[in-house]
């Protein structure tokens, strides 16, 4: 199955996943709903994505009190969210901090890969990440990815430091938000998005 | 007694275990702690430079694990990464188990199991049919090194002469840069590593992919340079000892032989000649020097495209230190193969690096060719005694397809097939099957359901290397073990020995094929009396050739006709006379068959020069099919300048298009970077057709080599293999390569 | 057991030649499918004109001393062995891959069973006072396991000190015996 896999060196912290993952799941960026994160030290230096892992042993199934979330065939954590009576015990738990509450919905929630374990297609999260950081594979893939990444800064000249989106490649970004989710988003909206980020980011939200 | 194995009434059951070097013994597999049987001591037989000594542990007649055997002078205790992956490929549940008869068309792959009693008689009645309407010559072996050992190849020789059958002669692999240095040089000796490791002071070492076929070198190249020596690597691909050398000249491809005479130039015209040796140990220079006056170092590089500083650099470097010469065999899969060897050897004189532990020349063992040179007495085997064997044609196998083809008087009608993959390794595909097609009966011997099963009217269960005996000296070193058979043929797998040898029994050789005797009692026949034969069976071995065949530091003296080095080579010369081709006495350079030089007009069609190098994933076709090796390699891949995919548009990573007028390959995934200069792309040897990406479909029936073979259709009465030599000219291959659209 | 003691893997990267022997002999010793990779050959290409260069680079596991993957996993089912090997007790894992996340080399894997699994040093085989398999396997030597005092002996033998007699594990094993 494939995961969402993060890696920090090329993450430039432009706040695009976070403003697709709301855009899609709430109908507006609103980052404090999207349901990956990515933590940081400081304003500029990002460390890791939470986001669901779709554990192979999920502390969630066995922490929720309702038993609503089950960990599928397929590999995948579900929730019928519309039973959940918010007992916060999937949040609490979730050892990778993946867990937040939708405040429209009245309910804890997770990312669901936005049903494309299945196809294995990119979800909009990965298709808005133009420098790579967030891809979605599998581990096998991931695993390889990675250490072709640690060789070549082993040999190569230092990679240059991740930069933010270009002007153009923002507005490409606002396009596949908008196709996604029918909606209009603008470029500014994204770019404040971004200050926003970096803004809690700083006061260590 | 393994649940799977299957009792054949002929097939041998020997007592193995008379071959454990220790019994009971704990290995670890996983984790956890297993007691084997017994360990086994051979060596590997593929078509490699290495021939690496293995321990087998075999518990419950299967082997679980292997490991390098750390007494082995040479390979120390190491293996590559298909020494192991044979765990897999032994025990793979793919291997074919039985006889299978085919039931559908050719190439739809469709079979139903027969016993070994119907396979038999199905042959031999084909056989004896084909021979009573067409004669015994049309019956033709298709074999080559899949398992390179001899002993089977001498066993089914054995049966070919008595039926009188065509006899496959000659390789696509090597012999045309034989031709070139047995002309030059005479007999083919080689020095064992450890000997110039200590001594030499440069390392030049061409066309050879250590990485992947040699890779016990590495310790031998690292503690030259340890000590000092530099290493010059000459090959147009950046492969892993060529990361390693301290020059890396990357000629256009074909055209090693222009690069070795612009440095002979070079060297003559400064005087820095070996001129001692030139005179004690040669004859010719004067000619060779007048040749060599118009490859100055800008007509070098205009040909080459090797910058003239870095030729002159390296010239310089050869003559005036003890230079060891290590050359391979991808500089001569050219249709000039045989000049760009004569060319190396004649800078090898030039630079008087002959018969010195610091100074020497490495082609190939004599070992390599056990039917005519070496301590093998082959002929005890392939020629029984008090039988008559009546003189036949020979069919050349690196144009064994047009001989298929156009063979008359007989036509060929059968063609039974082991240790070669007939369709994916010979060039051009299409043109193969279309041969393989016309034939009556196609039998093939096989570990695995291959390009070539499918399009076979039988296909026999091989036996894995390990499961039987076989005489193997490498061509590089100079140890040499006999291969044992470590456990017992699982399901209706039979020894290629035993098959040879029963059906000669049921075509009415029984005389010559008793049953009595046993694999290493052929062995011992085929090894003659020069060696200790016990001293080279495990638990024993492995043991140094004879110095008679295999002198510590050879070359010290010349067996060709003048005694001595011969830049113009007299026997090429005589060879010449007599056969149509490119005999020339001094290495004269000519353009390979197809090259943007030669062929220009062909060249703006098919710009780009693909070649083929063998990859550490597999010998030739075998080992593709194992889950581990495909995971490591991945999809099938094409390598490319970046100005060559910039031109057309193609990124790292896209799918592409290789096509020329033979074949076209779809949906191969393009590497673009630094490994090739502009101008070449690469794509490793060995893919299987039906699983896309064989580069054969690409390649062109063009033997390389100083005789014309094709103008004799590959059908010859006499043949020279060491001075007629011909290979596969497979480097020599333009083609285009175009992005393919992505379905949306 | 002081730090210094602790083994290590360590790759010489001037003498690895991307030959791959030790991912088949790592599937082979750890009896592993498809699938989960204890170590892996990364390929890279730098320079360009006449400093083009081929580079490899085997990566398992490099039992860092202050090991991410350890730190990084919520259960406590990585921990690190008193002689510095790092290693999963897979009962207590929980799948979430925290540690391929935080592992700057790539090097946790996950079987058919979705539990982390990777390169243990061969631990089995260092209890016993051999080498790993592929340290002991490598064709070309580039593969060193030993403890970082060693590891820098052999380096300084092979490519600073010329005089030395050749044999680094030799004159090491000798030492040893002394």
């Amino acid at each position: 199955m494939k995961r969402l896999v993060f890696d920090p060196a090329r993450c430039s912290l432009c706040g695009a996943c976070l403003a697709a993952c709301s855009a899609v799941k709430k109908g507006r960026i609103d980052l404090v709903q999207s349901r990956i994160r990515i933590e940081t030290a400081g304003s500029r230096k990002p460390l890791r994505a939470a986001v669901c892992a779709h554990c192979e042993e999920p502390a969630c199934v066995t922490a929720c009190m309702r038993g609503i979330i089950d960990k599928g065939a397929d590999g995948l954590v579900t929730r019928r969210w519309e039973e959940c009576f918010r007992c916060a015990a999937c949040l609490v738990s979730c050892p990778v901090g993946a867990v937040l509450e939708d405040t429209d919905r009245k309910a804890f929630i997770a990312c669901d890969l936005c049903g494309k374990a299945e196809s294995g297609e990119d979800p909009l999260c990965v298709r808005v990440c133009l420098s790579g950081a967030l891809r979605f594979e599998e581990e096998t893939a991931a695993s390889a990815d990675l250490r072709s990444s640690y060789a070549l800064q082993m040999f190569a000249e230092q990679p240059a430091a991740p930069t933010d989106p270009t002007d153009g490649q923002w507005e490409e970004i606002a396009r596949m938000i908008a196709e996604e989710c029918g909606s209009p988003v603008t470029v500014k909206e994204l770019k404040s998005a971004q200050e926003q980020l970096r803004r809690d980011a700083e006061e260590g939200m | 007694m393994s649940e799977i194995y299957q009792d054949i009434p002929w097939r041998r059951h020997e007592d193995l275990d008379r071959y454990a070097v220790r019994r009971n013994v704990p290995v670890w597999i996983g984790g956890k702690k297993v007691i084997a049987d017994r360990v086994v001591k051979t060596c590997c037989p593929h078509n490699c430079y290495d021939t690496c000594g293995e321990l087998v542990y075999v518990k419950d007649e299967k082997v679980i694990k292997i490991e390098g055997d750390p007494d082995h002078p040479i390979t120390k205790g190491h293996l590559c990464l298909k020494g192991f992956a044979n765990v897999q490929k032994i025990n793979s549940p793919e291997r074919v188990k039985y006889p299978l008869l085919r039931t559908g068309e050719r190439g739809e792959g469709k079979f139903k199991r027969v016993s070994w009693d119907e396979a038999m008689d199905w042959m031999v009645e084909k056989i004896r049919s084909i021979r009573e309407n067409y004669g015994p010559e049309a019956i033709l072996e298709y074999c080559y090194s899949g398992n390179r050992e001899h002993m089977a190849k001498a066993v089914a020789a054995r049966l070919w002469n008595l039926m009188g059958a065509s006899k496959l002669v000659g390789s696509f692999c090597l012999l045309s840069g034989v031709a070139g240095s047995v002309g030059t040089v005479g007999s083919q000796f080689t020095m064992d590593p450890q000997i110039w490791s200590e001594h030499a002071q440069t390392i030049f070492l061409v066309g050879r992919n250590c990485t992947a076929t040699n890779p016990h070198i590495f310790p031998f190249l690292y503690r030259a340079k340890e000590r000092g020596a530099k290493l010059v690597v000459v090959d147009p691909y950046a492969t892993g000892v060529a990361a390693k050398a301290d020059i890396h000249l990357r000629p256009r491809p074909g055209t090693d032989g222009a690069l070795a005479l612009g440095m002979i130039h070079w060297i003559v015209k400064n005087g820095w000649e070996d001129k001692q040796f030139i005179a004690e140990k040669t004859t010719g220079f004067e000619e060779l020097a007048e040749y060599v006056k118009e490859w100055t170092p800008e007509y070098t590089e205009q040909v080459t495209t090797v910058p003239k500083a870095q030729i002159c650099e390296v010239a310089e470097l050869l003559a005036k230190t003890d230079t060891m010469f290590e050359t391979g065999y991808g500089q001569q899969r050219y249709s000039n193969g045989h000049q760009v060897q004569q060319a190396l050897a004649c800078l090898a004189a030039v630079c008087g690096s002959f018969g010195k532990p610091s100074a020497n020349y490495d082609c190939i063992s004599g070992m390599a060719f056990p039917g005519i040179t070496g301590f093998a007495d082959n002929a005890a085997v392939s020629v029984p005694e008090g039988a008559q064997i009546p003189k036949t044609r020979l069919v050349n196998i690196a144009a064994v397809a047009k001989a298929i083809r156009e063979a008359k008087e007989p036509p060929i009608k059968g063609v039974i097939s082991y240790r070669g993959g007939l369709i994916s390794q010979q060039p051009d595909v299409d043109y193969t099957i279309k041969a393989v097609k016309s034939l009556d009966m196609f039998v093939t011997i096989e570990q695995f359901m291959t390009d070539d099963t499918d399009y076979a009217d039988l296909v026999l269960p091989a036996c894995h290397y390990l499961e039987q005996y076989g005489v193997h000296p490498s061509y590089w070193h100079n140890w040499n073990q006999v291969l044992v058979p470590v456990c017992q043929p699982p399901y209706e797998c039979v020894p290629d020995i035993e098959i040879f040898a029963e059906l000669g029994r049921r075509l009415g050789y029984e005389k010559y094929f008793p049953k009595d005797m046993s694999g290493l009692d052929w062995c011992r026949l085929l090894i003659g009396k020069e060696i200790d034969f016990d001293s080279c069976v495990s638990p024993n071995g492995p043991v140094r050739d004879p110095e008679k065949w295999c002198p510590e530091v050879p070359y010290q003296t010349f067996d060709t006709p003048s005694g001595k080095f011969e830049f113009r080579s007299s026997k090429l010369e005589e060879r010449g006379k007599k056969f149509p081709g490119h005999y020339d006495a001094l290495p004269v350079y000519y353009e390979p068959d197809e090259s943007i030089a030669a062929t220009p007009k062909l060249a703006e069609r098919y710009p780009l020069n693909i070649i083929s190098q063998h990859p550490s994933f597999r010998t030739h076709s075998q080992y593709y099919n194992l889950p581990w090796i495909k995971e490591i390699e991945g999809p099938a891949r094409v390598f490319l300048s970046r100005k060559d995919a910039a031109d057309r548009g193609i990124a790292d990573g896209d799918k592409v298009r290789i096509f020329n007028d033979r074949g076209c390959l779809e949906n191969i995934t393009a590497r673009v970077g630094i490994r090739l200069k502009p101008g070449v792309a690469e794509m490793s040897s060995g893919m299987w057709v039906k699983l896309g990406g064989s580069v054969n479909k690409l390649t062109k029936l063009i033997p390389a080599g100083p005789r014309d073979i094709l103008a004799e259709n590959g059908i010859l009465r006499e043949y020279d293999p060491l001075l007629d030599g011909n290979t596969g000219s497979y480097f020599n291959t333009l083609v285009e390569i175009e992005k393919m659209e992505q379905e949306a | 057991m002081e730090a210094r003691q602790q083994r290590i893997l360590y790759i010489d990267t001037q003498r690895c030649m991307g030959c791959r022997a030790c991912e088949t002999v790592c599937k082979l010793e750890n009896d592993l499918p498809v699938g989960p990779r204890y170590t892996m050959v990364a390929e890279v290409e730098t320079g360009c004109g006449l400093t083009e260069k081929l580079n490899f680079l085997p990566v398992p596991c490099q039992h860092c001393g202050d090991a991410p993957c350890v730190r990084a996993c919520p259960t406590g089912a990585l921990y690190k062995r008193a002689d510095g090997i790092v290693l999963v007790e897979q009962s207590k894992c929980i799948g979430c891959h925290e540690c391929l996340m935080a592992c700057p080399f790539g090097v946790p894997q996950f079987g058919a069973n979705g539990r982390m699994q990777k390169c243990t040093m061969c631990v089995h085989r260092i209890d016993e006072g051999t080498l790993p398999a592929c340290a002991a396997n490598c064709p070309a030597e580039a593969i060193l396991c030993d403890t970082p005092e060693n590891i820098s002996k052999i380096l300084r033998q092979r490519y600073s000190d010329k005089t030395v007699a050749y044999g680094p594990f030799a004159i090491l094993l000798q030492e040893a015996a002394e």
